[in-house]
């Protein structure tokens, strides 16, 4: 495959481009889906594609195949540069205008001992159909759902400055949801475990007891009270922590939403914008997240440390973002597939434990509440405005700094930067995880990442409930 | 690569695989040109792609699939020994019965339109240069992100019922966004475009999405009540999709999950409403000779004068009440086939947008709403927010309205609520439809 990207260069540069990237990608992937027992979807599929961006009269071009004849080759180098050529005469930018980078050679690979490709599909429908099944505990289980995954994403980089990059991801994942209905309540509880390793995952966490777990989640959920809505000191759990600082803080500081003027802190870097227990962090390679040790602009990932101490820092750039910006290009370029345009997009993005331990955020607390993430998760955020309004998991009452009753359906919403404000105790643990059955989306592109955090108390955060 | 050399090769391929009951390749090729504009032209983009979906069966009724994109020829051959693996893997199916054997053509006119097909990166420019020249007409309207698709699309199909299908088709999809600003408010309007031509009226796209923008700039909320309504054209298909699409889906129906399951021949809607899921229809967005089964389409309808009539099926949900297949099988090549409308179009009435408006005492004209999509097929609440409307008042458009959430229910309305029909038909995702004049929904307002 190296041989067709450097003729692929090298058909490019003959046609006067200034820059050109070319992007090949092989990614497999299998979702098993089983519902009350039965496998109700089976579906394996193999994309592999060639991606060309070029650059020529200060225009951007790119086209992309899955042909690989040598006729489609030419064409699809053809269509890059013509567009290009054309775009760059309506819309003109200097070369200069992409930050330059340094040339790499590189070869990562996220560690696997079992290719999920190598096991038969026997295994794994027995592997989902033992877990679906075990998850149906009591009558009172209206519906176990259970989802299977496992990708491998194999990715070249080759650009005409004479990097060279290859990235090898492997993930599996399992998902469950529970449905319980008592006294006709009906209470939905779902969650999932993935990991980029490979099929060996299965042995470390046993997928019957995790979907055990969440049916009994939901047992003990579906008749428990629902909190009352009001303003209270709260502790926020890493998941819950990990959707609020991604969705809410994560997306603010993507260089273009910035360098658009479409977020809240731009015009704030250098100010105080959280508390001085806040920093925040984008990664791309940290234990339990995605594996990102380079975009697909050919640049390493770097430890982006956008918030230090409640100030802001700095903001996630690609190599066009980082010169509007005047910053150096993070890593932060990343595409969903060969077939699209990288856009400036996070990778693993969490707050920095500090060292409270989980009785010492709580003991103060006099009326409050502990919300967890796990079980539910999903909400909106709007990056003008900067609101954000989260639905979380089961979570429970605090009382006298100890922790109380269940409640469910809760909602928690308020205002970013008040709410970064806010955060009056950060704990001592930590936890990052990611997901093979979602992914983020923005501008119809749709990319894996990580999120996460310790135990983080906020002082004043608006619970809405039923 | 030749798309119909690589179709033959899989019918080869396929008929010479030992140990299959059934099968049948989808092939799928896409040349799609995506243009981005804002203040001028953000980026185009040009792709092409060939993929093909294996569905082979095995042991009578072990179903298996999987699919991928073709690089070079000799792919096919891999592609249908995976999907055989995970046949082999796979419970029996007790209701499979077989795929399709109906497998034939109709004859359509309007799927492929020749400049469409052959659009150039200068045709591209050209059309980003008029965008450019009108936006930049507008004083306090900007533009904002907007998106044109163009796709030209092969679709083969083999069986090993000795079925071998070509077609290619056209289509054109075009969404633009205008943002007014006064002072520090800003409000946004949209307006968008489908077609199977090369025809997106540029100058109409903008100057809709401008003045719905200046519209929401002005709209403020009224005071909750009961009022009759106008579902704008767009709007409608927006209702009538969500409503209907999946409601008279077979699937849904044998799956309990759709309102209408056991009520065909009853009359459901008043005498006005008539719709016919058109799959012939000249131009037509789901037009196609075929179904993405291989069996023809029809015409054939839905609702006649208020009565239940039919539901749309592939082969499967046909086959599992000893039915055929009614060629609505729909779906991608990385993707099994399910049932779904191809142009869901309600009858047209015989008035003008503007006598409709003209018989509201007091009411308000929906053009746009947000969450929609959210509403409940299942027990008929409709739901949504309105983000350009306005009010009427004796007969006249007063002002404009936005922020209020109107409710009512669907199968009240289709049964006494429907006035009257425009004739002002538009196309919509999978449905057409004209305007519609309620007697009543509950606006919540202040």
């Amino acid at each position: 495959m190296e041989d067709i990207l450097e003729r692929i260069i090298n058909l490019a540069l003959d046609m006067d481009v200034e820059y050109a990237d070319v992007r090949y990608q092989r990614f497999s992937s299998n979702l098993i889906i089983a519902d009350n027992g039965k496998i109700s979807f089976y579906e394996s599929n193999t994309l592999q594609g060639i991606g060309l961006r070029v650059f020529k009269y200060g225009g951007w071009g790119f086209s992309s195949t899955t042909d690989f004849d040598s006729d489609s080759i030419k064409r699809m180098v053809k269509n890059a540069v013509s567009i290009s050529e054309a775009v760059g005469s309506s819309a003109k930018r200097k070369r200069s205008e992409i930050v330059d980078v340094k040339t790499v050679h590189a070869k990562e690979k996220v560690s696997v001992k079992v290719d999920p490709m190598d096991i038969p599909p026997e295994e794994k429908i027995e592997l989902i159909l033992t877990a679906n099944k075990n998850a149906m505990i009591s009558e009172h289980i209206k519906n176990s759902y259970s989802r299977l995954g496992d990708f491998r994403d194999t990715r070249l980089f080759m650009n005409s400055e004479g990097s060279k990059i290859e990235v090898d991801v492997t993930m599996v994942g399992f998902m469950q949801m529970s449905v319980a209905k008592k006294n006709g309540e009906l209470e939905r509880v779902y969650s999932n475990k993935s990991y980029t390793k490979g099929f060996e995952f299965f042995k470390e966490i046993d997928a019957s007891d995790f979907a055990i777990k969440i049916s009994e989640l939901a047992l003990s959920a579906v008749n428990t009270q629902h909190a009352k809505p009001g303003e209270y000191p709260v502790v926020l759990d890493p998941k819950i922590i990990g959707l609020f600082v991604h969705e809410a803080m994560g997306h603010a500081t993507e260089g273009d939403l910035i360098s658009n003027n479409e977020s809240i802190l731009a015009n704030k870097l250098n100010k105080q914008i959280g508390s001085e227990l806040v920093t925040i962090v984008d990664d791309g390679r940290i234990e339990g997240g995605y594996f990102v040790p380079y975009d697909d602009e050919g640049v390493k990932k770097v430890r982006t440390i956008t918030v230090e101490n409640g100030i802001l820092k700095a903001f996630l750039t690609s190599r066009e973002t980082a010169y509007l910006l005047e910053m150096s290009p993070s890593g932060n370029g990343r595409a969903q597939n060969y077939e699209n345009l990288p856009i400036v997009r996070q990778t693993n993005y969490f707050i920095e434990p500090r060292d409270f331990s989980f009785e010492e955020l709580i003991e103060d607390i006099k009326e409050g509440y502990y919300i967890k993430g796990e079980g539910a998760g999903g909400g909106q955020v709007d990056v003008g405005q900067g609101t954000f309004t989260f639905q979380t998991g089961p979570s429970y009452i605090i009382r006298n700094g100890e922790l109380g009753e269940m409640v469910r359906g809760t909602i928690i919403s308020g205002d970013i930067l008040t709410t970064l404000k806010s955060i009056d105790g950060v704990g001592k643990d930590f936890h990052i995880s990611t997901s093979i059955f979602g992914g983020c989306g923005k501008q119809g592109q749709s990319v894996k990442v990580g999120d996460g955090g310790p135990h983080v108390r906020v002082s004043k955060m608006v619970i809405g409930g039923r | 690569m030749i798309f119909e050399d690589l179709v033959d090769k899989g019918l080869q391929k396929l008929n010479t695989v030992a140990g299959i009951t059934e099968g049948e390749l989808f092939f799928e090729e896409t040349t799609t040109w995506e243009l981005e504009l804002e203040k001028q032209i953000e980026s185009l983009k040009n792709a092409k792609r060939i993929g093909i979906g294996a569905r082979v069966i095995v042991d009578g009724r072990k179903v298996g699939f999987y699919s991928s994109t073709v690089n070079t020829p000799d792919d096919i051959e891999h592609i249908i020994n995976i999907a055989y693996k995970i046949a082999k893997a796979q419970k029996e199916d007790p209701d499979w019965v077989s795929l399709p054997k109906n497998i034939g053509q109709a004859r359509v006119e309007g799927i492929f339109d020749k400049k469409l097909a052959n659009v150039s990166v200068d045709d591209l420019m050209q059309l980003s240069h008029e965008y450019r020249d009108r936006i930049s007409e507008f004083k306090d309207i900007y533009p904002s992100r907007s998106n044109i698709e163009i796709d030209r699309c092969k679709v083969g199909i083999v069986t090993t019922y000795g079925a071998e299908l070509i077609k290619e088709e056209t289509g054109l999809v075009a969404w633009l966004r205008m943002v007014a600003k006064k002072g520090a408010k800003k409000a946004s309007g949209d307006e968008y475009w489908i077609s199977r031509r090369w025809d997106a009226p540029i100058e109409w796209l903008i100057g809709e999405a401008a003045r719905k923008a200046v519209l929401a700039l002005k709209a403020k909320k009224i005071q909750s009540a009961k009022m009759k309504v106008i579902w704008k054209n767009s709007f409608a298909t927006e209702v009538l999709n969500t409503m209907l699409s999946r409601s008279i889906s077979a699937e849904s129906v044998q799956k309990g999950r759709s309102p209408l399951a056991g009520k065909i021949g009853e009359k459901i809607a008043s005498d006005i409403f008539t719709i016919i899921d058109e799959g012939l229809r000249k131009w037509g967005i789901g037009t196609s000779p075929f179904d993405d089964e291989g069996v023809p389409q029809q015409n054939m309808v839905i609702f006649e004068k208020g009565v239940l009539k039919n539901f749309v099926y592939d082969s499967y949900t046909a086959h599992k009440e000893e039915k055929e297949s009614t060629g609505n099988a729909a779906r991608g090549y990385t993707s099994l086939p399910h049932p779904a409308p191809h142009n869901l179009v309600l009858k047209r009435g015989r008035y003008k947008l503007e006598t409709l408006i003209s018989n509201v005492e007091k009411g308000i004209l929906i053009e746009d709403a947000i969450g929609t999509w959210l509403s409940n097929p299942i027990s008929g609440e409709i739901n949504a927010t309105i983000t350009h409307g306005q009010l009427i008042e004796n007969g006249e458009l007063t002002k404009s309205v936005k922020g209020v959430i109107i409710r009512g229910n669907w199968f009240d309305i289709i049964k006494n609520g429907i006035e009257m029909i425009g004739n002002d038909v538009r196309a919509g995702i999978n449905v057409y439809s004209p305007s519609i004049l309620i007697s009543e929904m509950t606006i919540a307002g202040k």
